[in-house]
């Protein structure tokens, strides 16, 4: 096994710790809802770690429909988090990221061609990336005017830092994956760049969780 | 009949005690204001006061800074402070600014009388606050360079003065109690004064009581 | 967007680092500015904590004096009318008499509240003095005994001897109040590094933590705001079965 295949494995072992954690600690009540909020994505990725593993590693069914509606089952549970974290005070601004990814979802289903689905993906991440990154903003914002004496303490912080390094690695390598893979042998490389940052943001997600949570007990 | 002089900045307070002094038999008040300077002006011109009764809190001149200034030019003058303070403090200070006597605004009329008499016959007053004060003044004074005296540096008959000066004798009585002249008497305290390095005869009471060579007792 | 290929992998190199420095760098500023600013926020609210605590005493400190002088004075003025007119009529001595304690009661009482605004003797010979004052005054009352040590002169800025006479005066209110105390013991020690303050006595064991989550705990929460802008902090010593022992440090007090 090459590092080309190593690391995607790694990746994926590391997408099942989140949710894992949760099992074998106990919230820690200072960080309840943050911990509520999560728990949808923590379970969207041990499923798509699962699948990944179970479907597309051992009965090598291809994953495109998977990937297709893994980034809007990841729009919703990022949607859900973010809404959760920030409150009721922007809920224009939920609804209506809401109502631009639900359309250009169903874009994308009516464009839908094996080739070009990456890129299609790619599309939708623009404005997946756009409410990750906005959202980010905010709750960075509101954090100045509660008194946080550090914000290494909070999970959140780490989630949230996560899915920036996350999204930001991974929107070029989506928006250009099916170039690349015209140009042949580069976009495995390129992918492990994904790849690399999926691993960080697991492990971002993985400090997160240990942090909002303590012993049992 | 004693002459009085009264200086305190609280006006209400100064007129009533004019008014109570003056029910008193052979006290005249005959001066009274609100200014340490005008008081001293005043006795440029004339001499014959008897006792002074400075206010301690006054705004221009303390009662301090005034006893002193008084006794500078008018060392007959018998001087009692008068306070609403009587904090350890405020007693020692008094005793080391040279006043014969203390007494607090707060203080019976009747006591008021007994420090005017005795200043008058003593010289000096002893009240009930320096009483108290005095004996934990002893025990809070740390004169680290006083040596013991012996117990001879007062003779038998300067304690037996002192002694008698407590009961509240004057210089008189003493006289005719102990056989002596009442000149004696005089000289006798005079020489105590100068032994102890004190101001006034309060200062000997203070170091008689804190070599022991006097009782708390003795003090009526 | 067909390309070269050349352009496409150096499209996606350069616009992948861009994101990611965009990410790192948002990360970055938002860590740094948060510590920056929240040691600002931190430092603003010491110094309103300093200067409402500094006008309160203050404030107190000129109320105190104002009825110490005022008030006290024109009590005695009354007595002493009093007295004159008692001598010159003799019919009404018994009211006259009722008048007089009257009075001496209202002077009393002026006293006590000026001393309690204000110790007298604080800023005229210090920390210990005022203490021993206090303590005696409100031990005979609550036939309690309290002995104040101090290894040598304690020296202290007036603010600060200010703030840790409320905090003990706090302190004892509470062992008066409920503490079943019959002996306590403060001993101050003033050293190079540190002044320290130990506090023992022999009554109801207090847990100091507990009761200040209590919602009534304004009073311990005042001994915590007090002793912090003094750069104060209070340790509770292990529990025993009776009594409890604190201990107040000032670290860096002479450069205070």
């Amino acid at each position: 096994m090459n590092i080309k295949e190593i690391l995607p494995l790694i990746a994926t072992i590391l997408a099942f710790s989140p949710l894992t954690i949760t099992f074998f600690r106990k919230t820690n009540p200072c960080f309840n809802y943050e911990m509520l909020a999560i728990k949808p994505y923590l379970w969207l990725i041990f499923i798509g770690a699962f699948y990944e593993l179970i479907f597309t590693s051992f009965l090598r069914i291809p994953s495109a429909y998977w990937f297709t509606a893994y980034t809007f089952l990841e729009f919703l549970a990022l949607w859900y988090f973010f809404r959760e974290l920030l409150g009721l005070r922007y809920m224009y601004f939920f609804k209506g990221t809401m109502f631009i990814v639900i359309v250009g979802f169903l874009i994308i289903l009516y464009y839908w061609e094996y080739n070009i689905h990456t890129t299609l993906e790619a599309y939708l991440l623009v404005p997946i990336l756009l409410f990750v990154f906005i959202s980010s903003f905010i709750w960075f914002k509101d954090l100045f005017n509660k008194e946080i004496i550090s914000l290494w303490i909070i999970p959140s912080f780490y989630f949230i830092s996560g899915l920036i390094i996350y999204f930001s690695g991974g929107f070029f390598i989506s928006l250009l994956y099916d170039q690349l893979k015209i140009i042949t042998g580069l976009s495995e490389t390129n992918w492990l760049v994904f790849v690399s940052g999926l691993i960080i943001m697991y492990i971002m997600i993985t400090i997160g969780v240990w942090k909002g949570t303590e012993k049992k007990p | 009949m004693l002459k009085l002089a009264l200086v305190d900045d609280h006006k209400l307070f100064r007129k009533s005690l004019a008014a109570l002094l003056g029910t008193l038999e052979g006290v005249e008040v005959i001066y009274e204001s609100d200014s340490g300077k005008d008081f001293l002006s005043f006795l440029k011109e004339n001499k014959d006061v008897d006792i002074a009764l400075l206010d301690i809190q006054m705004p221009e001149m303390d009662g301090y800074t005034l006893c002193g200034k008084v006794l500078n030019t008018h060392d007959t003058i018998k001087i009692l402070m008068i306070s609403q303070l009587s904090s350890k403090e405020t007693i020692r200070h008094v005793m080391q600014s040279g006043a014969h006597g203390f007494v607090t605004k707060n203080s019976e009329p009747e006591q008021l009388e007994l420090a005017i008499r005795n200043l008058n016959t003593t010289g000096f007053y002893l009240g009930p606050e320096l009483g108290s004060v005095l004996k934990d003044l002893m025990l809070f004074q740390q004169g680290g360079n006083e040596l013991q005296p012996d117990s001879d540096f007062l003779s038998d008959r300067e304690k037996e003065v002192i002694r008698l000066i407590c009961r509240g004798k004057s210089s008189a009585e003493i006289a005719e109690e102990l056989f002596i002249h009442q000149r004696t008497v005089e000289t006798h305290r005079q020489r105590m004064i100068n032994k102890v390095g004190a101001k006034n005869f309060i200062g000997v009471i203070v170091f008689a009581l804190k070599h022991n060579l006097l009782d708390v007792e003795d003090l009526s | 967007m067909k390309g070269t290929g050349e352009e496409v992998v150096s499209l996606f190199y350069i616009g992948t680092a861009i994101m990611l420095f965009l990410a790192f760098g948002l990360l970055f500023i938002v860590v740094t500015y948060q510590r920056h600013f929240f040691r600002m926020k931190r430092k603003e609210a010491e110094n309103m904590l300093k200067v409402s605590l500094e006008s309160e005493k203050n404030e107190r400190a000129r109320i105190a004096a104002d009825l110490h002088d005022g008030v006290s004075g024109d009590l005695s003025a009354i007595k002493n009318y009093l007295s004159v007119l008692a001598k010159k009529e003799s019919e009404n001595k018994e009211i006259f008499d009722e008048i007089r304690e009257g009075v001496d009661a209202a002077l009393q009482n002026t006293r006590a509240v000026s001393h309690n605004l204000m110790p007298p003797l604080l800023e005229t010979e210090g920390l210990v003095p005022a203490l021993k004052g206090y303590l005696e005054s409100i031990g005979a009352k609550a036939q309690i005994y309290f002995e104040v040590t101090a290894n040598g002169a304690v020296a202290l800025p007036a603010s600060v001897a200010y703030q840790l006479f409320r905090v003990l005066q706090e302190l004892t209110t509470n062992m008066v109040k409920y503490g079943n105390v019959s002996k306590c013991d403060i001993n101050i020690a003033l050293n190079k590094e540190a002044l320290t303050i130990d506090i023992t006595d022999d009554g109801t064991p207090f847990n100091f933590r507990e009761n200040l989550a209590k919602p009534n705990a304004s009073g311990l929460k005042n001994i915590n705001s007090r002793l912090h802008a003094v750069g104060g902090v209070i340790v509770q010593e292990e529990e025993k079965q009776v009594g409890n022992h604190f201990t107040i440090t000032l670290k860096n007090v002479n450069n205070a």
